[in-house]
């Protein structure tokens, strides 16, 4: 799989303060989703910016298939390769919602007889093609951002940038707009999604970059979760107490162990090797197993994890 | 430069405004004034009598003179009235955004953002001085027997003159625009533009005595401002800082 965006050593600073985005390295390789996960003020929007051209990096360099973002000899094929949702949807609110694709189709140079198909084909998807002619200003939120969705993918860009994409959409709303981004990724397009919602991420995503003004970590989800945490296990237990934790928790390889009744929680640095004596260490004690239970961190989890770190070393480091 | 883009833009634009009804019809306010008087003074003067045709006719373009000197006004206050917001709304709507992300120039920005501001002002006085002309033909022609206007001066007025004040206007706007720190900035400095421009109107038209000397420097002076504000605007339209200055 061959990258689409390359991005080396991205700076972007502005008159006061630090850095919003700090020396970040990483690669977008073509036909996947792609998420940006970080706090608050941590650059997201900055970079989503800087891979789309339009602010330009302090230092180091934003590549759009080899082209480099700043070259404005380019700038067309950039901007033509990219669909580009902001995180606010930006439609002119006097104009009907196909004025809003018929400009922007125009601007990217479709014909009048493309905008209608192109058009018609994607509020169809999210069931705005009756309300067509209708003023923006009567949609609701939703609406709107589903027509800023359909405006991003009009001129048919090879990937999408997309910031906040399920914001202001009602869980129906937000759950077809999922389906889609993913029927996007299945034809062949890139899609690089900056959100706060760490459960959309997890489910939607091929890989994450977690971002604090520096790039905390990237991987897929389930890498960054085996990466940080050790595998969970939950053994529910008919008889169990508090007592049995002092017993397993002397047993090798078991990293930590709690008691959530009538559940035991273990961490177990290889659960393959160490379960089965865990296991006959239990019915050795005279405990009665009802079920045992594999259970995962969620990126959630990673994600507090890599934020808490970074804050403290931040905070260590001043 | 791409033509389509510029004119896509400016059909935007333009459909923006049209929608905006209380703007849109206030902009004919004052090119209808203006008219009104003249056709009001042409009336008068055809009920006075006069011996000589000569006398007539000289009396008919003195009384319309006003009238086609105040039209001047119409291009620099239609520019500022819809050239403070042509930048300032896209930034405040946060339409900015995936407008420069399609592929427009920066020249095509500008281009398309002039027109607007420009043309309905431009258009509006092209009307009314034709209007006036056709009006003062028909009311003079029982008696002076000759077609009165278009004289030559007021023919360079309506083709010189009020473009390139109309290009003043919307250069300086655009200007200002690319200038400001915030939406609310832009709009209150682009008001001061009016006050040096409109000055100047008065000065030339209502004050010096009327020739082509005067006529020609001051249509001289304002191509090389107008110039030299376009020249400002595009050096400082900067797309990344009106992205993230603005507020």
């Amino acid at each position: 799989m061959s990258d689409f965006v390359t991005v080396t050593n991205l700076t972007r600073s502005f008159r006061s303060g630090s850095p919003a985005v700090d020396h970040i390295t990483f690669s977008v390789r073509r036909g996947e989703i792609f998420s940006l996960l970080g706090p608050n003020g941590a650059g997201k929007t900055t970079t989503i910016r800087l891979l789309s051209g339009l602010i330009y990096p302090t230092s180091g360099e934003v590549r759009i298939l080899g082209m480099v973002s700043t070259d404005p000899s380019q700038m067309e094929r950039i901007h033509n390769a990219i669909g580009l949702l902001p995180e606010v949807p930006g439609l002119y609110e006097s104009l009907s919602a196909m004025e809003n694709l018929r400009f922007y189709g125009r601007m990217h140079g479709l014909s009048d007889v493309t905008i209608h198909e192109r058009a018609r084909e994607l509020l169809s998807v999210f069931d705005i093609w009756d309300r067509r002619d209708e003023k923006v200003a009567t949609y609701s939120k939703g609406m709107k951002q589903k027509v800023a969705i359909v405006r991003a993918l009009l001129h048919d860009p090879e990937c999408l940038i997309l910031d906040e994409p399920l914001s202001g959409l009602d869980p129906e709303a937000a759950k077809s707009t999922r389906d889609f981004l993913v029927e996007q990724r299945q034809r062949g397009r890139t899609v690089i999604v900056s959100t706060h919602n760490l459960d959309d991420a997890d489910r939607l995503s091929d890989r994450v970059a977690v971002i604090r003004s520096r790039l905390l970590a990237l991987d897929t989800p389930s890498d960054l979760k085996s990466r940080l945490f050790h595998s969970r296990v939950g053994i529910r237990l008919q008889n169990g107490s508090p007592s049995v934790l002092d017993r397993i928790r002397s047993l090798p390889g078991v990293v930590d162990a709690s008691w959530e009744p009538p559940t035991l929680m273990l961490e177990l640095a290889e659960p393959d090797n160490e379960l089965p004596d865990v296991i006959s260490a239990l019915v050795g004690a005279g405990l009665r197993l009802q079920y045992v239970t594999p259970t995962e961190h969620t990126l959630e989890d990673v994600y507090l994890k890599l934020v808490d770190e970074a804050r403290n070393s931040a905070g260590a480091g001043s | 430069m791409k033509v389509n883009r510029v004119r896509e833009l400016f059909r935007k634009d333009f459909a923006e405004l049209r929608s905006n009804r209380s703007v849109f019809i206030s902009l004919f306010v004052f090119p209808v004034l203006f008219l009104l008087e003249g056709i009001g003074s042409a009336i008068a003067r055809s009920l006075t009598t006069t011996s000589s045709r000569a006398a007539l006719v000289a009396s008919y373009i003195s009384g319309a003179s006003l009238s086609l000197d105040l039209l001047l006004f119409v291009p620099v206050i239609t520019a500022v009235t819809i050239g403070s917001n042509s930048i300032v709304q896209e930034k405040t709507t946060h339409s900015l955004e995936p407008l420069l992300a399609t592929p427009i120039t920066d020249t095509e920005l500008l281009v398309g953002k002039a027109m607007t501001p420009l043309l309905p002002g431009l258009i509006a006085v092209w009307v009314c001085y034709t209007v006036l002309f056709a009006v003062i033909d028909v009311l003079a022609w029982p008696v002076t027997h000759a077609i009165v206007f278009p004289t030559a001066v007021a023919l360079f007025q309506m083709w010189i003159i009020a473009p390139l004040l109309g290009l003043l206007g919307t250069f300086g706007v655009l200007t200002i625009s690319s200038w400001a720190k915030d939406a609310r900035a832009a709009q209150q400095m682009s008001t001061v533009i009016e006050l040096p421009a409109i000055g100047l109107i008065l000065v030339v038209f209502l004050f010096l005595p009327s020739s082509w000397e005067v006529l020609g420097l001051f249509a001289v002076g304002l191509a090389v401002v107008s110039y030299a504000l376009l020249r400002m605007a595009i050096r400082r339209f900067d797309r990344p800082s009106i992205l993230v200055s603005w507020r």
